[in-house]
């Protein structure tokens, strides 16, 4: 014979189908006998099928066909680092103290650092005029940004052709979608060098960009057909989402401003 | 179709386009488990994310006794159970206040007309408030067994806790329903019929 609190589970079990036939009779011999379990039987069931006409919102066709995109790219953000440095951590330890004697000693401290630093660098450095506003490169490292100025630069040229092109418009055939497609494999048999390079070097953000173009160079050399047009949106609004071309152009300035090593005439301070 | 246990295979090796196919595969469920638990499209696409990141960076973990769905199910899970945890006191009684606003006493509730609310978008906000009366383990117990059709031994297994519990903890959470939405009882357009085994 069950009891009313037995008979709890039973019903549970048995609305959603995981009863068997032996429970099953006995939680009806119980259920005619217990006026109370019966109606809070018929209550469970008519809660469940209140509860049955929830929908759920579909976030539609452009949430799904960017959802790895995005993901992807949150992916290759947590992989690239965004570990603070230990010189963060400390100033971070440092700004986050909440006596206000450890605050007057930490100010006091950094002033006592910046004219410390101040006078080492009047003192002892003169700087020639056109060192003002550049730094030496090293050799390594000049080639290095060459390689991937050089990748960035055909990358460029690739998606402008690509973003340029109007799905709507345009005549497919025009696109050239193979000859994009071969320029894309041969710049992704050149990434996993150069972001190893830039790893090494510890030039992340170059690399982050390297590695979004990696992602949109997959994309086009992915891409099934010229005429799936939805698919070439796709590529043109991930470019255009992540800022690809931006990225490009912003490193292209900040490269162009860096001097290259002359191994005759390196450059010097004098001190 | 490429069977899952070689994509999985596949992933373990470090073959992102495998990945990618598990997350084609496994979104479209992942993201509405995530939904019904949090509530918001913003949060759920969060929390979906989330839970692939992690599943991604425990791949070497999976082992092929569970299947994939409910071990990354496992994750979103708890991954929302900790998320809900580390919430401040603060924000848990703002959000108690806000629902006692929205629903007053359950006298009140019950003296609503029902006529006069059985909206449909009325009613879709009835069952969301409704849900939200059920603590976080109550309410994901519910949603893997009504929504996402899981037998009460996965979601056990999915939980971390026992097949009675997860029994007990239904039964409690639906009871909680019952009561958020007595008012419907007379309304013929939510009831469904006493259903004799």
């Amino acid at each position: 014979m069950l009891d009313c609190k037995r008979t709890e589970e039973l019903m549970i079990e048995a609305i959603y189908g995981e009863l068997s036939e032996k429970e099953s009779a006995q939680l009806e011999t119980h259920l005619d006998i217990c006026g109370d379990c019966q109606q809070a039987y018929a209550d469970i069931h008519s809660t469940l099928g209140s509860m049955s006409k929830r929908e759920r919102k579909d976030p539609g066709p452009v949430f799904w066909n960017n959802y790895w995109g995005n993901l992807a790219e949150r992916m290759n953000e947590e992989a690239a680092g965004n570990a603070p440095t230990g010189i963060i951590i400390w100033f971070k330890s440092l700004i986050s103290f909440n006596s206000w004697p450890a605050r007057i000693i930490g100010a006091a401290a950094i002033l006592v650092l910046g004219i410390w630093l101040g006078r080492g660098t009047q003192n002892n450095v003169k700087i020639l005029p056109d060192q003002v506003s550049r730094s030496a490169v090293p050799a390594e490292l000049a080639s290095l940004n060459q390689r991937a100025s050089n990748y960035m630069q055909r990358s460029k040229v690739l998606l402008l052709g690509l973003i340029n092109f109007d799905t709507e418009s345009e005549d497919t055939y025009s696109l050239n979608l193979p000859k994009q497609q071969q320029i894309s494999q041969d710049l992704l048999t050149l990434t996993n060098d150069l972001k190893y390079d830039l790893n090494e070097n510890a030039n992340h953000k170059l690399k982050r960009l390297i590695t979004d173009l990696e992602l949109i160079l997959l994309q086009i050399a992915n891409l099934e057909s010229e005429h799936d047009l939805e698919a070439i949106e796709m590529v043109k609004n991930g470019v255009d989402r992540r800022g690809i071309l931006l990225k490009i152009n912003l490193e292209e300035m900040k490269q162009a401003s860096q001097p290259v090593q002359h191994r005759d005439n390196p450059p010097h301070a004098v001190i | 179709m490429i069977p899952e246990t070689d994509l999985i295979k596949d992933a373990q090796n470090g073959h992102s386009a495998a990945f990618k196919e598990l997350v084609d595969r496994h979104k479209e469920k992942l993201y509405y488990l995530c939904l019904d638990l949090t509530g918001r499209h913003h949060d759920a696409e969060d929390l979906s994310q989330e839970t692939f990141i992690k599943a991604y960076k425990n791949l070497s973990r999976f082992r092929e006794e569970s299947k994939f769905s409910s071990w990354i199910y496992r994750i979103a899970v708890n991954t929302h159970l900790n998320q809900r945890r580390k919430k401040s006191v603060t924000a848990m009684q703002t959000t108690e206040k806000m629902d006692t606003l929205h629903w007053g006493s359950e006298h009140t509730a019950a003296a609503v007309n029902p006529e006069e609310q059985a909206h449909a978008g009325q009613i879709q906000e009835h069952i969301d408030k409704a849900m939200d009366r059920l603590s976080p383990k109550e309410r994901c117990v519910f949603i893997l067994r009504h929504y996402d059709d899981f037998p009460l031994a996965d979601i056990a297994e999915i939980m971390g806790i026992s097949v009675g519990t997860v029994k007990s903890t239904l039964f409690r959470g639906i009871k909680k329903l019952r009561k958020a939405l007595s008012f419907y009882k007379c309304d013929p357009g939510m009831e469904t019929g006493y259903v004799r085994l």
